[in-house]
């Protein structure tokens, strides 16, 4: 979720620069940044392509299908041309996870051996994968050639990865502090810049009592929202637990003691009209 | 001059009428017209280039897309050609060195550049024309590719090599730069320490000028003179040609020619560089015999006559510079052996030369991964052939076998319909009807599966895969060494694997753009996701790729424990995600 919401940040970023120095895509770009700098510009730093990788579709659907679904969705409409790109593998081919608006986003696809014709089907539109012989024999649809294309996939070895892998750990200094991945802790800094949280707390800066109906209005939510809201201010100390009977909240937000006055005025002011 | 004279009988005709005057001005002016034209525009040229304005629909400027990153090299030299056009007269006056010469070798010297950059980038042929002003621009591609397909890119690069030379030559050898010389000389002899030298160096610098272009005429005639005394002076002289050379290089650095070659490319430097540096250290003996070749004419030529001596000496400078640009190809390609050693990293790339020079400059060797043996011969490939003809006819679907190609885990054998009789009738075999007899096929010829091609795309005839008696292993090495891998991978080739026939299966996943991978347990996704993720790994180094792994499984979690320096973070038990694991690497 992290990785994927990030992602989508990094794509509307690279897009902002592009429009920025007036490119299209990631080529071009990388192609700009290049060359000198001219008078007066910031030196343009090229942007590495990104390889999304996922290994199981299918996990990540049954937990939040249709936030993955939407996002998965709008990376593969949108990045492309910032240079990042998706390979997503299943071992379910079924419809709720291979679902039609991920086929439609995907026409580069690749099919292993699977057990029956409606598998092949929901993967390549047609039959042919269910007769694979497993161990790399795949069938790979390409979005430049009409037919199937009947492969044998390589085989990599450890020793080979683990070769391929020294090399690259050699060219990195020993002393470089360990990469930190760019969405740690995404997630939990978006939920604090939530705006909502944040007009809640200005709303019951100056009450004693507060109740989860109040928020509703005020600040035009529906209920459920209200309720989670609710929910978060209480694990933030910001409001007491339900005192029950209908009685509301307790707010323990210190008053502000300068802007008191003004405050209450306004409030009543606002009251009236 | 004849000129001169037309131009005063001209000037007191008295009163001129517009015409007459144009038709005075294109008579006389016509040189230092197009001179100043020249000028004008190429002034032009280079101040929009330098401001930024006026790009082509490619985003870069017009001089750039042509001339890569060379432009304003074009445009200073184009400058100067229209200066000396137009004050030709007044220089022939001051001296001969701005002449025809200089202009040619300061075009080939740009053009060897540009087209020298390019053959340094591109390392296979494409006929698409280059837009994009890099890698020397549209001369560089057009002259470049032209030698990429005749000779060949090394071979292209030294002939390049070789004119760049011939063209430093002349540009030093024809302008002023060559008053450069004694100082450089001067500089050059005071720090080996020259013995000859010695009792020369005060008076050198003070009539620097003078001397210069006297000496330069007396090397012209004294090279016409050996010229013609034979074979035996030839070999003297190219050592002296050399040891002129010598003087040439380290003088045109640090002065005219210093933003030009701060300009270059990196490697270019790294290429110059250790040849020099060499230069300097295994021809200070011929130092020697040019102060020799100097001294014995320096009383008599001066007294000579200019124009006597001016034709000896171009036909001489002429076979000078092929005789001389032989020697400067040959130092680069030792050259490069100094050069490895200081830095580390270029020595490895040296070993890589099965993958072409990329953006990051560094890439594992090819060596690091298993061969595979690339030709595919199936084992009684007749017998099938045979099995697969007689069990068709016995279905009543008469067939030939037309055409076979193995590749490493099926055959395919190109099946063309026959005519049936039927009632007097010939009628050809329905393809439909090869295909729903799959399953016959493959029990007859007692194999898991038969898949039906119908028909292969592009060719006439069915194709019948049938399954190898043994799986041959298809390595990495095999596909990325493979011509689709080479030629045509793109930016991010993926190398997948091989088809029927055995040839590598390349994609890119730039035009992909998107890849979805399906397939029961054990069926090879995983191996492929590893396949994909080092054949990048064997390309591309962590400035120009980045991996984000989403693993629940950690599958390729392999990878990423090995890789320790990559991006390593577990986003565990994020919200919502029911104890799978985020496994991250970015490819460092």
């Amino acid at each position: 979720m992290g990785a994927l919401t990030w992602l989508l940040l990094e794509m509307d970023d690279r897009y902002q620069s592009f429009k920025a120095v007036g490119v299209r895509n990631v080529e071009t770009y990388n192609a700009l940044a290049g060359k000198k700098p001219k008078k007066g510009e910031e030196p343009i730093t090229p942007l590495p392509y990104i390889v999304l990788v996922i290994d199981e579709l299918a996990d990540l659907m049954m937990t939040a299908a249709d936030d993955i679904e939407r996002q998965l969705c709008r990376l593969a409409q949108m990045a492309r041309a910032t240079g990042i790109h998706l390979i997503i593998a299943t071992q379910r081919p079924s419809t709720d996870v291979v679902t039609g608006l991920i086929k439609a986003n995907f026409p580069t696809r690749i099919a292993f051996s699977v057990t029956s014709q409606i598998d092949s089907r929901v993967i390549l539109d047609a039959v042919g994968a269910e007769r694979l012989l497993g161990r790399g024999d795949m069938l790979l649809m390409r979005p430049d050639v009409a037919k199937l294309q009947r492969v044998q996939g390589c085989l990599v070895t450890d020793p080979e990865i683990n070769a391929v892998v020294a090399f690259w750990k050699a060219q990195v200094p020993a002393d470089r502090p360990p990469v930190v991945a760019p969405w740690t802790g995404l997630l939990d800094q978006m939920d604090d810049e939530d705006g909502l949280i944040q007009d809640a707390i200005a709303v019951l800066r100056d009450l004693e009592s507060c109740s989860t109906s109040m928020l509703q209005r005020k600040l035009k939510i529906g209920y459920p929202k209200a309720a989670r809201l609710m929910e978060d201010l209480e694990k933030k100390g910001i409001v007491g637990p339900d005192m029950g009977g209908g009685q509301g909240r307790e707010v323990l937000l210190a008053k502000d003691e300068d802007g008191e006055d003004g405050d209450e005025e306004s409030e009543a002011e606002s009251e009236l009209f | 001059m004849p000129r001169s004279s037309r131009r005063s009988s001209v000037r007191y005709t008295g009163r001129r009428t517009l015409a007459q005057w144009w038709a005075e001005l294109s008579e006389n002016f016509s040189i230092e017209l197009l001179g100043l034209f020249l000028f004008l525009g190429a002034g032009g040229l280079l101040l929009t280039l330098l401001r930024g304005g006026a790009t082509s629909p490619y985003g870069v400027p017009w001089l750039v897309q042509m001339t890569g990153w060379t432009a304003p090299w074009v445009a200073v030299s184009a400058m100067g050609i229209g200066a000396l056009l137009m004050l030709h007269e007044q220089l022939e006056r001051l001296g001969r060195y701005w002449s025809a010469e200089a202009i040619v070798g300061a075009e080939l010297l740009l053009l060897s550049l540009q087209v020298g950059t390019f053959l340094w980038h591109v390392e296979s042929v494409n006929w698409a024309p280059r837009y994009d002003g890099l890698d020397g621009g549209m001369v560089g591609w057009a002259i470049g590719t032209l030698l990429l397909a005749a000779l060949g890119r090394w071979p292209g690069f030294a002939v390049m090599v070789i004119l760049g030379a011939i063209g430093l030559y002349y540009t030093v050898r024809y302008t002023p730069l060559i008053y450069l010389l004694p100082l450089a000389s001067h500089l050059f002899t005071g720090r080996t320490g020259g013995r000859e030298n010695l009792q020369r160096r005060p008076t050198q610098p003070v009539n620097a000028g003078a001397n210069s272009r006297e000496k330069a005429s007396v090397t012209g005639t004294a090279l016409g003179h050996w010229l013609e005394s034979g074979a035996q002076a030839v070999g003297r002289w190219s050592r002296a040609a050399v040891a002129h050379l010598l003087l040439l290089v380290p003088t045109a650095e640090p002065h005219g020619r210093s933003p030009q070659v701060a300009a270059a490319p990196s490697e270019a430097a790294n290429f110059v560089t250790p040849e020099r540096r060499r230069r300097d250290n295994t021809h200070v003996p011929p130092n020697e015999p040019r102060v020799r070749l100097v001294h014995p004419h320096a009383d008599s030529v001066p007294s000579r006559p200019d124009t006597s001596a001016a034709p000896p000496t171009r036909r001489a400078a002429t076979s000078t510079t092929t005789t001389a640009a032989s020697v400067p190809p040959v130092p680069p390609v030792h050259g490069e052996q100094p050069a490895a050693a200081p830095k580390k990293r270029r020595s490895k790339k040296a070993t890589t030369s099965a993958l072409p020079p990329l953006p990051t400059g560094l890439v594992p060797s090819i060596e690091l991964l298993n061969a595979d043996q690339g030709v595919y011969e199936a084992v009684n490939v007749q017998h099938i052939q045979e099995l697969i003809e007689n069990t068709l006819e016995d279905f009543n679907v008469p067939v030939k076998v037309v055409h076979v190609e193995s590749g490493p885990t099926v055959t395919q054998f190109g099946v063309a319909p026959l005519y049936l009789e039927r009632g007097g009738q010939r009628r050809k075999v329905r393809v439909n009807r090869i295909v729903s007899l799959a399953d016959d096929l493959a029990l007859a010829l007692a194999v898991p599966a038969v898949r039906i091609e119908a028909p292969v795309p592009g060719r006439p005839y069915v194709g019948i895969e049938v399954p190898n008696t043994e799986k041959a292993t298809v390595s990495l090495r095999g596909v990325i060494e493979s011509p689709a891998f080479q030629k045509d991978g793109g930016r991010l080739p993926l190398p997948l694997g091989r088809n029927t026939a055995g040839a590598g299966v390349v994609m890119d996943l730039t035009r992909a753009p998107h890849m979805l991978i399906a397939g029961s347990t054990g069926s090879g996704k995983s191996v492929c996701i590893n396949t994909i993720i080092t054949g990048l790994l064997m390309r591309y180094g962590p400035e120009s790729l980045r991996f984000v792994m989403v693993d629940p499984k950690m599958v390729v979690a392999r990878l990423q424990q090995c890789s320790s320096h990559d991006w390593q973070s577990h986003h565990g038990d994020g919200p919502g995600h029911g104890g799978a694991d985020l496994a991250v690497v970015g490819d460092g």
